[in-house]
């Protein structure tokens, strides 16, 4: 029964932050100094007459009184309608930004599950031969590019490894009007992916690493452990039985709200390898003001957080269930 | 054991290897037999948002309306010379183009212009087009349809336009777009607003749009039924990069064939990269200081830019040669007036005795004549009589490097005369609240036009106060002159006529003139060659400029941009991941073994 509660309570909590964040998404919008009307008009050089503008402003919406606008942006979110991108003229918000989803769940998505397996795996190994030459090693290699800024890395990866090697090329998303299909295609994408990933792998390593490590360390000198080893356990069944399951915990939180920041996209990175992705979108939306955009990826990612935090919280109660008491 | 590990890594290392040397091997096989088209890759920092020439914003969207589209007239690639494209000739008084009042024009189109869906383009094209764009106001094209009373398609190739007016300058319809109206004439008002133009793109030009994926690439084939003579460029493909670095980068690896340079640092930086050739092109745009001369009650300039003389004493304060040097590095010239010198016939250089240098104490001296005196020795001179400290604000935008890096200077040099200024940086939406809103004293902002400087100087009439004034600048005598050029029909007049606005301009100094930059080109002179800058001699390499690509050719035997666009191979991809897979299992299977040694 204590299971059931605690989902609800979970999934009321999520509720009531989805309607937060639908709120302040509304009136973040509004509250900007910019007149929508103004910024349409002068974006195309425009010179509206005063009647033009009143019509654009009431298509808009945005002569009815605000609460009337807030149920009709509730009624649009649930209907995920949310009007034309500006920048891209006759088109979506929502396919606009499907266009640029995938890439950067790809890209951000690969990244994200190469970063946590070498780090957890360094993690283990490092905690489980501390002061070893791979613990220290791996220590300063991964405080070494989790101190890097991403742009700097990827600017480096960039001039080495496509402009003086020419191993890679240098942005984009596949090679354009290229006509390859199957295996040909997924290894052209693989090959433009490939600096993007490992700039992102590099820097975010460490993270889990530390992480790892350290609550690895702690259970390691549990009292438990040395009854284990008492009772004569392989060592590595100590380690991967008995130490990682209960040295896991604060990584499996850790791990699912890595992937709540695929949809955030990885605005630097993307930008260095000209990345057909969201970070991308996020940054023309702005550079343009396409409000309507802009407001469509806030919601996005701050949904992909809320529901990776869900299940976050419900992955954790499951595997300890002490949680749930609590 | 160990030899068991011994032979498995060796075993490995081989497999790799003959993957390695058989991928090798096939991609060297694999060039093409079949005749490759001629390919251009370039380069640009911006997506293209629409394909509608309509909605055109930037210059990557004016340069690809320019493939795509011919015009009636252009302007010729040596000297701007103004030429027939659509036309068989340029309506002049002489040849009956234009009647003797002034008013009446009539272009007679050549009968051999094609669609690229094989329609021929008519007269009635030119009429709803321009129909179009005088109904709905389309601001890239407004201007050129000034004055017209009417416009009507006598003729399938015979466009007779009316005007109210008789005049040289502004109102040649003649550097319009025109549209194809079997297509776009089929749309509501609604439907053309949303139209991108693609796909099925209908072109007039000399390209066709065949291929577009937002964010990545598009790219234009060349028709082979184009009256000019089909390009020896078989296709261009603009690739999208995210950041000036990256496209720089792309070109020096050889990705790309061209691209625009965005700063002097990266020119620096690729001009000596080998197999690139590099130019630096005239200045087409300004960056000017302008002053808050709103006169509006919602205002909150500081009253002393009002005052002409202020306005010239903080000129006097200003070293633009250093700017040039500091700012630039060198890339550009001092500014005068706002028509930029490569415009040559139209721009007016002030002669040496009315000219504006470097000089401080000059600056002090208009100042306390005026009275804007220091009463209270802290540095900053007040409003005569005392009063308000002339403490100013001046905004800048994040999108403009070279303002941002000029404001110190400025500062500095306004302090020197006892002119405190605090700078603001803020994002262009921000920016353009203050500037529209009049809550401002100073901003540094860049732009520039066409060779024609009619629009240009109209935005410093009375009128264009919260539409296109940078300043709200009003000045009768200006206005007047304004609208005389306008109507000026012989051009040695217009020129005196122009000519006296700028230094009218320069007196006022409604805004500053600080200076003209440079832009950079770069491109891979291994493999192309041809280029005609427009015009010459510095003008435009490539980009903005189709008389390059039309005349623009490959090195013989030269690489192409897809060569080193691919990277590895794909071979080195399978190769690399059976290693992983392999290895990865001769890992499991030594310690599956090893752990059976100890269990053992």
């Amino acid at each position: 029964m204590g299971e059931w509660r605690y989902v609800a309570r979970k999934l009321l909590q999520a509720g009531v932050t989805l309607l937060f964040i639908l709120t302040v998404n509304f009136f973040l919008f509004r509250v900007m100094p910019s007149d929508p009307v103004r910024l349409l008009t002068r974006q195309r050089g425009v010179q509206l007459t005063p009647e033009a503008q009143a019509a654009l402003s009431s298509e808009l919406g945005l002569d009815r009184p605000i609460p009337s606008q807030y149920l009709q942006y509730l009624a649009d979110t649930v209907r995920l309608d949310f009007g034309n991108s500006f920048i891209y003229p006759g088109q979506s918000v929502v396919s606009v930004f499907l266009r640029y989803m995938w890439p950067t769940v790809l890209l951000v998505g690969t990244a994200t599950v190469l970063m946590i397996v070498i780090g957890l795996y360094l993690g283990i190994r490092g905690g489980w031969k501390r002061g070893r030459p791979l613990d220290v090693g791996s220590m300063g290699f991964s405080l070494l590019f989790y101190s890097m800024p991403d742009f700097w890395l990827a600017m480096i990866l960039l001039i080495v490894f496509s402009t003086a090697l020419g191993w890679f090329p240098s942005g984009g998303f596949e090679t354009p009007d290229s006509d390859l299909t199957g295996l040909s295609r997924v290894l052209d994408v693989a090959n433009h992916m490939f600096l993007p990933v490992l700039t992102l792998t590099l820097g975010y390593i460490g993270e889990y690493y530390l992480v790892m490590r350290s609550s690895l360390l702690d259970v390691l000198g549990e009292d438990y452990i040395t009854t284990v080893r008492a009772k004569g356990v392989r060592e590595d069944r100590v380690l991967w039985r008995h130490a990682v399951r209960n040295a896991m915990l604060p990584s499996i939180s850790l791990i699912a709200l890595s992937f709540g920041f695929v949809l955030a996209g990885a605005i630097t990175v993307e930008l260095v390898f000209s990345y057909p992705g969201l970070g991308l979108l996020a940054i023309q939306a702005i550079d343009y003001q396409d409000f309507l955009l802009l407001q469509a990826l806030f919601l996005f990612a701050s949904l992909a957080v809320l529901v990776s935090n869900l299940v976050a919280d419900l992955v954790y109660s499951w595997v300890d269930p002490r949680v749930r008491e609590a | 054991m160990r030899g068991v590990r011994r032979r498995l890594w060796i075993g490995l290392v081989a497999c790799f290897a003959v993957t390695l040397s058989a991928g090798l091997a096939a991609a060297q096989s694999a060039s093409p037999s079949v005749e490759e088209p001629v390919t251009l890759t370039i380069g640009v920092t911006g997506d293209l948002n629409s394909a509608n020439p309509l909605q055109q914003i930037d210059t990557t969207e004016a340069f690809l309306t320019g493939l795509l589209y011919d015009f009636v007239l252009r302007l010729g690639q040596a000297d701007y010379a103004v030429e027939p494209e659509m036309l068989t000739e340029v309506p002049t008084v002489e040849n009956g183009g234009i009647s003797e009042d002034g008013l009446t024009w009539t272009f007679h189109f050549r009968d051999d212009l094609t669609w690229s869906d094989g329609e021929p383009v008519t007269a009635q094209d030119f009429k709803w087009t321009a129909d179009y764009i005088i109904e709905n106001k389309v601001s890239s094209y407004i201007d050129g349809y000034r004055f017209t009373e009417s416009i009507e398609a006598t003729d399938d190739h015979t466009i007779v336009w009316t005007t109210t007016r008789p005049s040289l300058a502004p109102g040649w319809p003649g550097y319009s777009i025109v549209l194809p109206s079997h297509i776009w004439g089929e749309l509501s008002d609604k439907e053309i607003k949303d139209f991108r133009n693609y796909p099925d793109t209908v072109s007039s030009g000399p390209y066709v749009l065949v291929d577009w994926e937002p964010g990545e690439f598009w790219r234009l084939e060349a028709r082979d039924d184009y009256w000019q003579g089909t390009p020896e460029v078989d296709e261009i493909v603009f690739r999208v990069y995210n950041s000036d670095e990256s496209v720089v980068q792309a070109l020096i690896k050889g990705e790309i064939d061209s691209t625009t340079v965005a700063t002097p640092n990266l020119f620096e930086t690729v001009r000596d990269a080998p197999g690139v050739g590099a130019a630096v092109t005239s200045a087409e745009a300004f960056h000017q200081m302008s002053f808050n001369l709103a006169d509006d009650p919602s205002s909150t300039a500081h009253p002393a830019v009002l005052d002409p003389v202020v306005r010239q004493a903080v000129s006097w304060a200003i070293d633009k040669p250093t700017l040039v040097d500091r700012v630039l590095r060198g890339y550009g010239l001092p500014g005068t007036t706002p028509i930029v010198p490569l415009y040559e016939r139209w721009h007016w250089e002030p002669p040496d005795d009315v000219a504006i240098g470097f000089d401080p104490a000059e600056a002090g001296r208009l100042l306390d004549d005026a009275g804007y005196v220091d009463t209270d020795d802290d540095g900053v001179r007040e409003m005569p009589g005392g009063g308000d400290p002339l403490e100013w604000r001046l905004f800048l935008a994040t999108t403009d490097p070279a303002a941002i890096k000029a404001a110190p200077f400025i500062q500095g040099w306004l302090r020197d005369v006892g002119i405190d200024v605090s700078t603001r940086t803020m994002t262009d939406a921000k920016l353009f609240d203050q500037w529209y809103g009049f809550d401002w004293d100073l901003i540094i902002y860049s732009w520039g036009t066409g060779p024609d400087p009619d629009f240009l100087l109209s935005s410093f009439t009375t009128g264009q106060c919260g539409f296109w004034s940078d300043t709200c600048y009003s000045n009768s005598e200006y206005d007047g002159l304004y609208r005389e050029q306008q109507t000026e029909l012989d051009e040695t007049e217009r020129q005196a006529t122009v000519d006296r606005m700028q230094e009218i301009l320069y007196e006022d100094t409604p805004e500053i003139v600080l200076w003209y930059p440079n832009s950079f080109e770069a491109w891979r002179a291994d493999r192309w060659e041809g280029f005609l800058r427009w015009p010459e001699p510095d003008g435009l390499v490539l980009f903005g400029n189709t008389y390059s690509v039309m005349n623009m050719r490959p090195v013989v035997d030269a690489p192409t941009a897809a060569d080193s666009d691919s990277g590895l191979p794909a071979a080195v991809w399978i190769g690399g991941i059976l290693f992983l897979v392999v290895a990865v299992g001769a890992v499991v299977i030594v310690r599956r073994r090893r752990d059976e040694h100890y269990a053992a």
